[in-house]
């Protein structure tokens, strides 16, 4: 892997042991600042524990592990079911651990907590709140003092179509600040928030990618479902009336072409890895 | 540090977890000075091991509070080492609102057989917060370390305040557990000091058995911090 910007992150043949059992071993990379990295693989394959690495949460059992930063934001997979607090109380006393006053960050938490859409939850008690809202909180604490890299596990389990646009969308924003770095099974997340790939794969980073697009991801509002049957698409996801459509770049301009006689609305037009 | 603190201190009074063993130490308290005219010394001793069990009581419940993603955001947020002092921090603080309890309920309702002075009061404050330390030592040994499996903590953290509190009579029968009884922490021979209710007795060598305790205590504070910062490596 080709790496120009400066490395905020670098593994050099780690290994990590839990209960003597090897979960990880010879595992180098490097990751660029304001890079987004997924990281891939099956269950039990690694990928929580890595990112656990990565936040000092583990520490290896050998090899190196560089972080070029100490600001480091967390998101757990879950997030606590037995937080004590109310919303708000809880972001404010987060970044009071940070030395940051409720005071100093009243404008900032509330930009934040209306980016989020959070608002009507903000004197709830964290246990009443939804998965999706308590998902978004767990993202705000992690970003609230502005870290260097955001790690996030599985960030969309469990959320409905509705709460993993929002949240994807809130992903899309920091990542231009932020390096990020997550796990993920979602093609969503990889394809819209991923300009690389970390592929883990019984214990080992097998593959480490650039991700230069083959695939187009196309974004349209159709009136009936029907159509698209017809024109067999491999990979399709649906939303109500909104399709994500993913096709390789040389078969893209077709399809959007048939897309428009049958009087979709090309809301968007990417590409994916 | 302040942060920390708060978020775990208010986390901890709205488990309710608080309760019984604060409500234990009031009710033992209560009934222990039920009858007036005690001895000073020796009833501070008694308030004190009260302390000690309670403590440790604190210690494990703050220890194990957090369920494992709110203790992997913490270590993000704050930091392991800050984490652990933190719990320690607050186990004290919560000592310290008893201690104050104990020591002035009983002036407070002229319990003593005679009138209390500075040095009575010196002293039953030291004893009052070295057993609250070797409490939260026990309490964090118990919970922390994986030498002993979850679900025998609870009854490792009994055997170790058993066997700090009957340290004589089994040292007086075996012997050879002197040596093997000395990572544990020496609560018998502080406590040994305040049986007669005299100040007399607080010469020199409780200047020794007292810096030994505190110098005990902070050694076993920097093992505990090493073996906590190994079990979650």
């Amino acid at each position: 892997m080709v790496v120009v910007g400066k490395v905020i992150l670098e593994a050099s043949n780690l290994k990590k042991e839990i209960d003597a059992s090897i979960i990880l071993e010879h595992v180098s990379f490097k990751i660029e600042e304001h890079a987004s990295t997924a990281i891939r693989g099956s269950n039990g394959s690694g990928k929580s524990t890595l990112l656990k690495l990565l936040a000092g949460i583990y520490e290896p059992t050998s090899g190196k592990l560089i972080r070029n930063t100490n600001r480091i934001g967390y998101v757990p997979e879950h997030f606590p079911e037995n937080l004590r607090f109310k919303l708000k109380e809880y972001l404010v006393s987060v970044a009071s651990f940070h030395g940051i006053s409720e005071t100093d960050m009243e404008t900032e938490l509330s930009e934040y907590i209306s980016l989020f859409g959070i608002e009507p939850f903000i004197n709830t008690p964290l246990k009443k709140c939804s998965k999706g809202t308590k998902q978004k909180v767990g993202i705000l604490q992690a970003i609230l003092f502005k870290p260097d890299i955001l790690l996030l596990d599985e960030p969309l389990t469990g959320l409905d179509t509705n709460s993993q646009q929002n949240l994807l969308a809130i992903l899309e924003k920091l990542k231009t600040k932020m390096t990020i770095i997550f796990t993920t099974h979602e093609n969503l997340l990889v394809d819209n928030i991923a300009n690389q790939i970390l592929y883990v794969k019984d214990g080992r980073v097998l593959v480490h990618t650039e991700t230069k697009s083959s695939y187009r991801v196309i974004k349209v509002r159709f009136p009936n479902k029907a159509f698209l049957a017809e024109l067999e698409l491999k990979e399709i996801h649906m939303e109500e009336d909104l399709a994500f459509i993913t096709v390789p770049i040389d078969k893209s301009d077709f399809l959007l072409k048939e897309l428009l006689n049958r009087n979709c609305s090309v809301l968007e037009v990417r590409e994916r890895i | 540090m302040h942060g920390l603190i708060t978020y775990q201190f208010k986390s901890y009074i709205r488990s309710f977890k608080i309760i019984p063993p604060a409500a234990t130490f009031l009710v033992w308290i209560v009934v222990l000075y039920h009858y007036s005219g005690v001895e000073i010394l020796s009833s501070y001793a008694v308030s004190s091991i009260v302390l000690y069990l309670v403590t440790t009581w604190i210690s494990m419940n703050l220890c194990s509070m957090e369920e494992e993603a709110e203790k992997n955001m913490l270590f993000v947020q704050v930091g392991k080492i800050r984490y652990l002092l933190g719990k320690w921090i607050i186990s004290m603080l919560i000592a310290i609102v008893l201690m104050l309890f104990a020591i002035s309920y009983p002036i407070l309702l002229d319990s003593f057989k005679e009138a209390v002075q500075p040095i009575h009061l010196g002293l039953s404050i030291l004893i009052h917060l070295l057993l609250a330390i070797f409490g939260i030592l026990v309490g964090s040994f118990s919970s922390i370390t994986s030498f002993i499996p979850k679900r025998y903590t609870w009854l490792s953290a009994v055997l170790i305040i058993a066997i700090t509190l009957s340290y004589d009579g089994i040292v007086e029968q075996l012997s050879l557990l002197k040596w093997v009884f000395i990572i544990f922490p020496p609560v018998v021979n502080v406590i040994n000091f305040f049986e007669p209710d005299d100040v007399k007795h607080f010469g020199k060598e409780f200047c020794i058995i007292s810096s030994f305790a505190l110098l005990y205590s902070i050694i076993a504070f920097s093992v505990l911090l090493k073996l906590f910062l190994k079990e979650e490596s």
